[in-house]
């Protein structure tokens, strides 16, 4: 402010323009602040988020602008910074938020300022593209919601445009992966037209509706709407659940919103780096989902009559040369490949191929593809009976791949040593256990452990007849801790999360944003200390609802409550424990003299742990309010 | 009887009734000291138009603290508020370093009014958990205490996270007390 010089008239004139008339960031009307070096007005409670990222903002009436600030204004403006700083927002992905939820509101605001994730200067494209967003990876890895693409429709060419308001999305993130055998599908002709297909197409450009979609728009963009391919699951859903889950793209499920840049979508995530190698073994590298978010666009390494480029090392990639005398002429792929579609051969969509070479019946044991034969034993899906539990748990990576969601929750009220005693954020608990096996299920590499059975034992109704009331089992399962501190059902507790240490600065953030939200990921997590995927149902890793993230919001509070329902259970158990001691040394008492037991349970509690003296006149905050 | 025997030892303790002042720059963070002391969570607050007030009881000292608007063109009506007022507590964002000398200068014009002559000062140097903040004793170098003639405390703080708000309300306080002791 260089005093002398009047610019509140210039102020005033620029509020005059309609889209300075209303905020920058919630388009409420009325703007009363506004910050000079982004050059945008603003409503009174964005203005003070706006400086909580210690932007510099001006009360229109109440400041005195210079003129370098004015003619920054002037220059910008509402309507031009819009261009700018939502140039890659897409409003299906990220929904502004209402003005009446300010922590949704702050961070969406955290988003667009901070980490500049819409950010696109178009004018200047040297530093048009700012760094695209950091790929952070979450304390926890949240398993996307299940959800199936009804393919099953009569006109499967409707289905990517289909919008129907009952269907909740459902996105096709990621092709087979390393596993191919359960891709039942069935197939018309192959593509006509090499440049339609979605897979192999040189110039890169996906079709806009085949892009990563918007989690909350209705379109399913896999299958593509050109249609060249037809997928149709045959079955049940439950047939081709894949036993060694590769890992769900969706690691990061921010990273999977949509942007305005095509380009910038196949950085992050590619699906044709992602695809599966047709006669590979599963291999399961996608376990760290690091390497699949490569700088380098791999689309340009992909068109077929560029064959030099294709790493040498990965079989696929030799697969759809134009070359056909380059096919390893053992493939047993080609054998279902129909004859006319020969000369295409090399700009067929990979998927087809071995998707075609594998239909459903190769599950059963029985009848096992040549292919199958070659990469899978099936041996190894021999032992796959559907709708059994354990069946999850036979496969030969069990720390990898052998856990879902609902183990994680077997393994809370069964054996609560697994949580770490010290994680006291309810976001970080279970799911960050690397190698949680549930006990009670076991694995083929972990035997089920018997223990787990003796604490549920535990909850079995206590009736007469009922073994358990043996005093003696009941004294072997009973914990130690029990008869010294009999009031303290803590001591079941405490293995589990509880608040931070008071001098424990782990709580604490260094940062000014004090308040967490869920986009403040740990940033720079090496990859190998990424814990592995945990796939909820294994269908999930075909067709994934991509979360809101304004949802996961919800989802953590919603862990919270599992959390206080977990003390609450272990608080249950410590009752239930001493109702059956209480009942056991009833029955001996009748045994031993003939008379029931005098005291009833309260009685019997109230016996054995004689309640802590009450101060004889409750605390008063007034000192001098003695006579009350 | 009660009430009576109260009254009495309420007249024999008569607790001290202090009325605060709270200024400094816009954005340097003193509505948000308010909300913590006050009411202790940090939430996002809205640039205050006008003042707030809050009452608190702290080491039986009854404090009125004013936290007044602290925009350009507001801060001429700093004066209004200095009136009846047993002491100032001034908020400097240390991690504006730009403004740092704006903030010092207002700082020499308002201490210099007749209606706070000889009240402490209690300076509070604010957002000191951000990397980019000057220290407070660099800041305690640009203020020239001698000038003041009156008690004087800097003290770093953190708002947000409320580190330093009673070390400059103890000393506060126990200033007031001795001052109040002569």
């Amino acid at each position: 402010m260089k005093k002398g010089v009047d610019t509140s008239g210039d102020i005033a004139e620029l509020r005059k323009i309609p889209a300075n008339k209303r905020c920058f960031d919630c388009n409420q009307a009325g703007t009363t602040y506004a910050v000079p070096e982004l050059g945008i007005f603003l409503c009174s409670i964005c203005g003070g988020i706006h400086r909580e990222f210690n932007h510099r903002v001006k009360g229109l009436s109440t400041c005195n602008f210079s003129e370098a600030e004015v003619s920054k204004l002037k220059s910008m403006g509402n309507e031009k910074a819009l261009l700018i700083w939502m140039a890659r927002h897409d409003p299906r992905g990220f929904p502004i938020p209402d003005l009446k939820d300010s922590n949704k509101l702050k961070d969406f605001l955290r988003l667009k300022y901070v980490e500049k994730r819409f950010y696109e200067n178009r004018e200047t494209p040297a530093q048009a593209q700012p760094e695209p967003p950091k790929i952070t990876e979450k304390k926890i890895e949240k398993p996307p919601t299940s959800g199936f693409i009804n393919l099953l429709e009569d006109d499967p060419t409707n289905i990517p445009i289909q919008k129907s308001p009952n269907d909740s999305s459902f996105t096709f993130t990621q092709g087979p992966q390393g596993n191919n055998n359960f891709f039942p599908t069935n197939f018309t002709s192959p593509p006509q037209n090499p440049n339609t297909n979605l897979f192999s197409s040189p110039t890169g450009q996906f079709p806009p509706n085949t892009q990563y979609p918007p989690p909350s728009t209705n379109t399913s963009y896999f299958p593509p709407s050109n249609n060249t391919t037809q997928f149709f699951p045959i079955g049940d859903d439950k047939q081709f659940m894949p036993t060694n889950t590769p890992q769900f793209p969706s690691v990061n499920p921010l990273s999977q919103y949509p942007q305005a840049n095509p380009l910038s979508q196949f950085n992050t995530s590619n699906p044709i780096q992602q695809f599966p190698p047709s006669n590979n073994p599963p291999q399961f590298q996608s376990s760290n989902p690091g390497p699949q978010f490569s700088s380098s666009n791999p689309v340009q390494k992909f068109p077929p009559s560029n064959p030099s480029q294709y790493p040498p090392t990965n079989p696929i990639q030799q697969f759809p040369l134009s070359n056909p005398s380059q096919y390893p002429p053992t493939n047993p792929v080609q054998q279902f490949l129909p004859s006319n579609s020969t000369p295409q051969f090399p700009s067929v969509n990979p998927i087809q191929q071995f998707s075609q070479s594998n239909p459903p019946p190769q599950y059963q044991p029985v009848n096992p593809s040549p292919q199958f034969s070659q990469a899978n034993p099936p041996s190894q899906f021999s032992n796959i009976p559907q709708n059994n539990p354990s069946s999850q748990y036979s496969n030969p990576n069990p720390g990898n791949f052998g856990q879902n969601n609902s183990n994680q929750g077997t393994n809370l009220f069964s054996n609560p040593s697994v949580i770490p005693q010290n994680s006291y954020t309810p976001t970080t608990i279970p799911k960050t256990q690397n190698n949680s096996v549930s006990p009670i299920l076991g694995s083929s590499n972990n035997p089920p452990n018997p223990q787990a059975f003796s604490i549920s034992s535990i909850f079995s109704p206590l009736t007469p007849n009922n073994p358990q009331s043996n005093p003696q089992n009941f004294s072997s399962n009973l914990p130690n801790t029990f008869g010294q501190n009999f009031n303290n059902p803590s001591g079941y507790q405490q293995n589990y999360p509880q608040n931070p240490p008071p001098g424990s600065t782990s709580g604490t953030v260094s940062g000014y944003n004090q308040n967490l939200s869920n986009y403040d990921y740990p940033q720079g997590l090496p990859a190998q200390n990424l814990s592995p995927p945990i796939v909820a149902n294994s269908n999930q890793m075909f067709f994934s609802k991509a979360l809101d993230p304004f949802e996961q919001i919800i989802e953590e509070e919603r862990e919270k409550k599992l959390m206080a329902q977990v003390k609450q259970i272990s608080h249950n158990q410590a009752q239930n424990i001493m109702m059956q001691q209480y009942t056991v040394q009833a029955q001996l008492y009748q045994k031993n003299y003939g008379v029931p037991y005098p005291y009833t349970f309260q009685q019997w509690i109230a016996i054995n742990n004689p309640s802590a003296p009450q101060e004889s006149r409750p605390h008063s905050k007034n000192p001098f309010d003695m006579f009350a | 009887m009660g009430g009576f025997f109260s009254r009495i030892w309420q007249r024999l303790l008569r607790r001290a009734e202090t009325r605060l002042v709270v200024l400094g720059l816009d954005a340097a963070g003193k509505t948000t000291f308010l909300t913590k002391l006050a009411l202790g969570d940090p939430r996002t607050v809205v640039p205050t138009v006008g003042f707030n007030v809050q009452r608190l009881d702290y080491k039986n000292i009854h404090f009125t603290i004013w936290d007044v608007c602290g925009q350009e063109k507001t801060r001429p009506l700093w004066v209004l508020y200095l009136d009846n007022t047993q002491a100032m507590v001034y908020i400097i964002d240390s991690n504006d370093r730009q403004r740092i000398d704006e903030s010092i200068e207002e700082l020499d014009k308002i201490i210099r009014e007749p209606a706070i002559k000889g009240k402490p000062l209690l300076i509070f140097c604010n957002k000191q958990d951000l990397p980019n903040a000057m220290q407070s004793e660099q800041i305690s170098t640009k203020i020239n205490f001698a000038d003041y003639k009156r008690p004087c405390h800097i003290q770093p703080l953190c708002a947000i996270s409320g580190q330093g708000i009673q070390e400059g309300l103890d000393w506060l306080a126990n200033t007031l007390k001795s001052s109040q002791a002569h």
